[in-house]
């Protein structure tokens, strides 16, 4: 077509064209905008699927690595081969509200999740929208707080003093460093653990409930095996066995049982751990078992005068704190030697042969033994004797190995004392079990993670205050200082 | 040059311009006129790229502004009815910023003195635009439109709140640049367009009314011719004699100038003197004088916009 | 392109904006460096720098409004439109210019840094991090505050808009809280700048954060682009 003839045609229809290249320009402008848009909102899609399930799209870039994880973790992650399942029992938005190392702890199970190649699942749950969750953990007490690390049926129960450390300031109470990782580590290694050790538990005459004990074992890979020291053989699979606070004499033929199965045909290497009932019992068999071993059963019950040890003042029988006595055994390894254990209604023992026994947990000088007969009007003074055992061991054995049985005074220290957060009673026990039963304390120690360094606290005030002062009153006012002066000098142009 | 073929555009309310056409060729100083809202400005800002049409084509020295809008937009310097200033930067930022906006490619302090000497802001280049004249402004104005030496200028009513020494040295100004530039001028003042430009575009409601070189406009003004006579005789019957001629679209009495002897003033749509000669002659008045009169571009243009004459489309050459 | 940044950029320190947006961060920062950082005695900036989230909220659109918003009204927009510089250029000088002012305020951090490294030893990779966030942070909220600024000629109209806008978006973790339907909770969430923002602020960097923003940025840049052509057509 010519030029003469189009532009005919473009006057013939001059209406028809304007429409045509108006809304054609618009058409093509939505066009542009949704296709833009559709193509943000796939890279984001992508990125954040990407970002969620493999590690390496994210950065630490703290200089300590606050939120990455160790190379330790990062194995432990990788070899996983279980389906382990870490649930927080808050949304993650309420949980990371609590504190920045809330917020690490929940990346820290991000990681772990993003190593593992799918094996590690993070949950949140919330307990209040939940509260079957309660109803499946009935032995434990569950809080929001809590994070619970399971494995088909073994699940480690995480409370906020496990992860975390806390410190005072004033009346309150933060957090100054964080253990997660190695919270984190620890459970999944003893969740996604084959091994299961299993300690016998005699249950005649037994009537405290034990289930506290049973729990934390079982959260450390330990079966509790009841059984009747009376009527059965001891189980041959069994290394160690409780004698869980009889509230009666065992028979000679039961003691006899126990001191053959300690003997082990002179192979010994076996552990025998005697929780005493807390009231008098006529126990002549028990006693002369405990005798065999260095220990002779004291009458009554243990006392402490001594405020500072006592965690209700007035109360001297119950909740005292007990002193680990020496520096061995079980504590080469131990961490907490600063924490005591909590140890309530406690019988004593003396000790009758200086060289196989050893005193393992003691209260204070000044604390004695009331006798189970005494009246109301006794006089305490006069039976202040000073550093009461109420936890000893007695060994016996030669080159092969060695025995142990070890008396415990308190029921309550083995049971409901085990969940008091300020108290280790539940660390020192399973130190010892795991001596016994040469198990490796699987847990996971990494070094503690601080992301709030209070550094600067030795630099005095003054500086502190002049510094702030510099930056947010004089700078700003310079700078509109230098605006005015540019404003003037404008004026005049 | 310039070549505009078939603008149109149209707002939500109202079509601003209908199928509008017109060329110019290069050296040559087109006046833009029309009342306001016809949509000069409208126009304007399509050439120089400010809006885009709904259909049409514009061309600058062969290039389309539709194809390649850089190339073409370097050819135009545009000088809009509300200059373009930047309030808060001094004239000499200014002209520099503009210079680097347009891509100019020549030694820029040299380049901005020549144009600021040319223009007469060389006394005010250090201050800051906000603090200037409305005289200034304009000039400042001018002076970015200038810069690059386009050869291309479209300048919106450039004279607009000038004194009049400043009118009259922008009007010879834009004479001399005229000699270099091709030149589209737009105004209101229509002595100025005849004193100005050589062509004349008259646009109405968004389409062109009429469209000639000036001297076509002004002197055989298409639909207006004036005669002034003056005739020996009876009133009544010389205006009815005239109304009768041929050709003669108006007459007015202007009354006795002498006794027995009355003006009158013929405005015919051709040359009407010879018949009216003979109609006179017929009868025994006598003409003592008949003269033509210089028809204004401004009747031209009232008689235009009002609509009474017919529509004339000069034969304009495709360059 | 460069000149329009030179000029847009040289402007905001020959009105009073300029100094007022600089003044207000040095000094809002200077305040959370001495609530978070030298009361307590900690090297740690995490709390400055979550704090000034919410100052940038405030301040950027001061410094976006009148973008596109002044060219209009003063009818500059001409001489950029009929210069032969297209419209993706102007955009993008624009939000670089922006982009500059804001990174001149965040300066006012590094300064801070450097303050805190004759105390102490600050985590310098942090601090870094950190301000590159918030650049980032700062980058979209520009895009978002341009975007408004091109659809109006009041300068004022863009401000409080911009401001408006950026409120709602950082009240997005609020009102997500209180939707029972996890899906869209979720969703929310992961539009959420606060929380994605704050994981810069502790020192973590992930690719589905970063790009976020930037593609943020560039989708409000390009709607930006639009606007502006669609006058021209309309």
């Amino acid at each position: 077509m010519s030029e003469q003839e189009k532009n005919i045609n473009e006057e013939k229809n001059p209406s028809a064209s304007n429409m045509t290249r108006r809304n054609k320009r618009r058409i093509i402008s939505i066009a542009s905008i949704c296709l833009v848009l559709a193509a943000v909102i796939l890279v984001n899609v992508i990125a954040s699927v990407l970002t969620d399930r493999y590690a390496v799209f994210t950065t630490d870039i703290t200089s300590d690595n606050s939120f990455g994880l160790s190379e330790e973790s990062v194995k432990i992650a990788q070899g996983v081969k279980k389906d382990v399942t870490i649930t927080f029992l808050t949304d993650k938005v309420n949980y990371e509200a609590y504190d920045t190392y809330c917020k690490q702890a929940t990346n820290i199970a991000d990681q772990l999740k993003k190593y593992s190649d799918g094996k590690i699942s993070v949950e949140y749950k919330d307990l209040l929208k939940n509260p079957n969750i309660e109803n499946e953990y009935k032995s434990e007490t569950l809080s929001v707080t809590d994070v619970l690390v399971t494995c088909g049926e073994k699940y480690n129960l995480l409370k906020v003093e496990d992860m975390f450390n806390f410190e005072l300031y004033g009346d309150y109470q933060y957090i100054s460093s964080s253990k997660a990782e190695s919270a984190f580590d620890t459970a999944i290694v003893k969740v996604t653990s084959d091994t299961e050790t299993k300690i016998g538990i005699i249950t005649d005459n037994t009537e405290d409930s034990y289930s506290t004990l049973e729990s934390t074992l079982a959260a450390n890979n330990y079966t509790l095996v009841p059984f009747s020291i009376e009527n059965e053989q001891i189980p041959d699979d069994v290394a160690t066995v409780i004698c869980y606070a009889p509230t009666k004499d065992y028979s000679k033929d039961a003691t006899d049982k126990l001191r053959k199965f300690l003997k082990n045909d002179d192979k010994y290497d076996r552990g025998l751990i005697f929780i005493a009932y807390r009231f008098e019992i006529e126990c002549p068999n028990i006693t002369d078992l405990l005798y065999d071993y260095g220990m002779k059963l004291e009458d009554g019950l243990a006392f402490e005068t001594q405020t500072t040890s006592m965690m209700t003042t007035g109360d001297a029988y119950r909740n005292i704190a007990a002193n680990f006595s020496s520096t061995k055994p079980y504590m080469s390894n131990y961490t907490d030697k600063d924490f005591p254990v909590l140890v309530s209604m406690s019988r004593a023992v003396t000790l009758v042969n200086e060289s196989t026994t050893e005193p393992l947990l003691m209260f204070s000088s000044e604390s004695g033994i009331c006798p189970y007969s005494a009246t109301d009007d006794w006089v305490w003074q006069d039976y202040i004797t000073g550093n009461v055992i109420v936890m000893a061991q007695g060994a016996a054995g030669g080159d092969n190995g060695i025995s142990r049985l070890i008396f415990s005074g308190s029921t309550e220290m083995w049971n409901s004392l085990l969940t008091q957060a300020e108290f280790t009673n539940k660390k020192y026990i399973l130190n010892i079990l795991n001596d016994i039963n040469h198990r490796e304390d699987t847990g996971v120690y990494l070094s503690e993670k601080v992301i709030t360094k209070y550094d600067l606290s030795s630099v005095d005030s003054q500086t502190k205050v002049v510094t702030s002062v510099i930056i947010y009153a004089v700078l700003p006012v310079l700078i509109l200082g230098v605006g005015v002066c540019v404003f003037i000098v404008r004026r005049r142009k | 040059m310039i070549k505009v073929k078939n603008l149109s555009k149209s707002y939500v309310k109202n079509k601003a311009l209908d199928d509008v056409s017109f060329s110019l060729s290069e050296g040559e100083i087109l006046g833009f006129l029309g009342p306001n809202g016809a949509g000069k400005s409208t126009t304007m800002n399509i050439i120089t790229g400010y809006i885009s049409s709904d259909s049409g084509t514009v061309e600058i020295d062969g290039i389309d502004i539709l194809e390649d809008p850089s190339a073409a937009k370097k050819k135009i310097g545009y000088l809009p009815e509300q200059p373009p200033l930047y309030n808060d930067m001094t004239v000499q930022k200014y002209l520099e910023f503009m210079f680097k906006l347009k891509k100019v490619k020549l030694p820029m302090k040299e380049h901005i003195d020549k144009i600021c000497e040319t223009v007469k802001i060389s006394s005010v280049q250090e201050r800051i635009i906000k603090n200037l004249s409305k005289g200034y402004r304009q000039r400042v104005g001018l002076a970015q439109a200038l810069l690059g030496d386009p050869p291309v200028l479209i300048l919106d009513e450039p004279t607009v709140g000038l004194d009049p020494e400043q009118i009259i040295e922008i009007r010879k100004l834009i004479r001399d640049l005229g000699k270099k530039h091709t030149v589209i001028l737009s105004s209101h003042v229509l002595s100025e367009v005849q004193a100005v430009c050589d062509k004349i575009v008259i646009i109405n409601n968004g389409k062109i009314s009429a469209e000639g070189m000036t001297s076509d406009m002004t002197h055989t003004g298409s639909s207006t011719q004036r005669l002034e006579l003056i005739v020996e005789g009876r009133r009544q019957n010389i205006i009815s004699i005239l109304t009768k001629v041929d050709g003669v679209t108006d007459v007015t009495d202007q009354g006795e100038c002498e006794k027995g002897c009355y003006e009158f003033a013929v405005d015919s749509s051709r040359d009407v003197r010879r018949l009216i000669f003979r109609a006179i002659a017929k009868t025994d008045y006598s003409i003592l004088s008949m003269k033509p009169v210089e028809v204004s571009l401004e009747d031209t243009y009232l008689s235009i916009i009002s609509g009474k004459a017919e529509e004339v489309k000069n034969n304009v050459s495709d360059i | 392109m460069s000149a329009i940044f030179k000029r847009e950029f040289i402007s905001y320190f020959t009105s009073p904006v300029g100094y007022a947006v600089l003044a207000a961060f040095t000094f809002f920062s200077g305040i959370f460096m001495w609530v978070y950082c030298m009361y307590p005695g900690t090297s740690n900036m995490s709390g400055v720098f979550q704090s000034m989230f919410f100052i940038v909220l405030f301040v950027i659109p001061l410094i976006t409004m009148r973008l596109f918003a002044e060219d209009k009204k003063q009818k500059t927009d001409q001489a950029l439109l009929t210069a032969p510089v297209g419209i993706p250029s102007i955009v993008t000088a624009k939000y670089l210019s922006a982009l500059a002012m804001t990174g001149l305020c965040l300066s006012a951090f590094i300064i801070e840094g450097i303050t805190l490294s004759f105390m102490s030893h600050p985590d310098w990779s942090v601090i870094i991090g950190n301000v590159f966030g918030m650049a980032l942070l700062g980058s979209s909220f520009i895009a978002i505050g341009l975007f408004i600024s091109s659809l109006t000629e009041s300068v004022i109209v863009a401000g409080i808009v911009s401001f408006a806008v950026n409120v709602l978006i950082s009240l997005l973790d609020t009102v997500a809280s209180t939707i029972p339907a996890d899906f869209i909770k979720d969703m929310f969430s992961s539009l959420s700048f606060q929380s994605r923002y704050s994981h810069f602020a502790l020192g973590l960097f992930s690719l589905s954060d970063v790009l976020y923003f930037v593609t943020l940025t560039f989708f409000f840049l390009f709607l930006t682009d639009r606007v502006i052509e669609r006058r021209r057509w309309a």
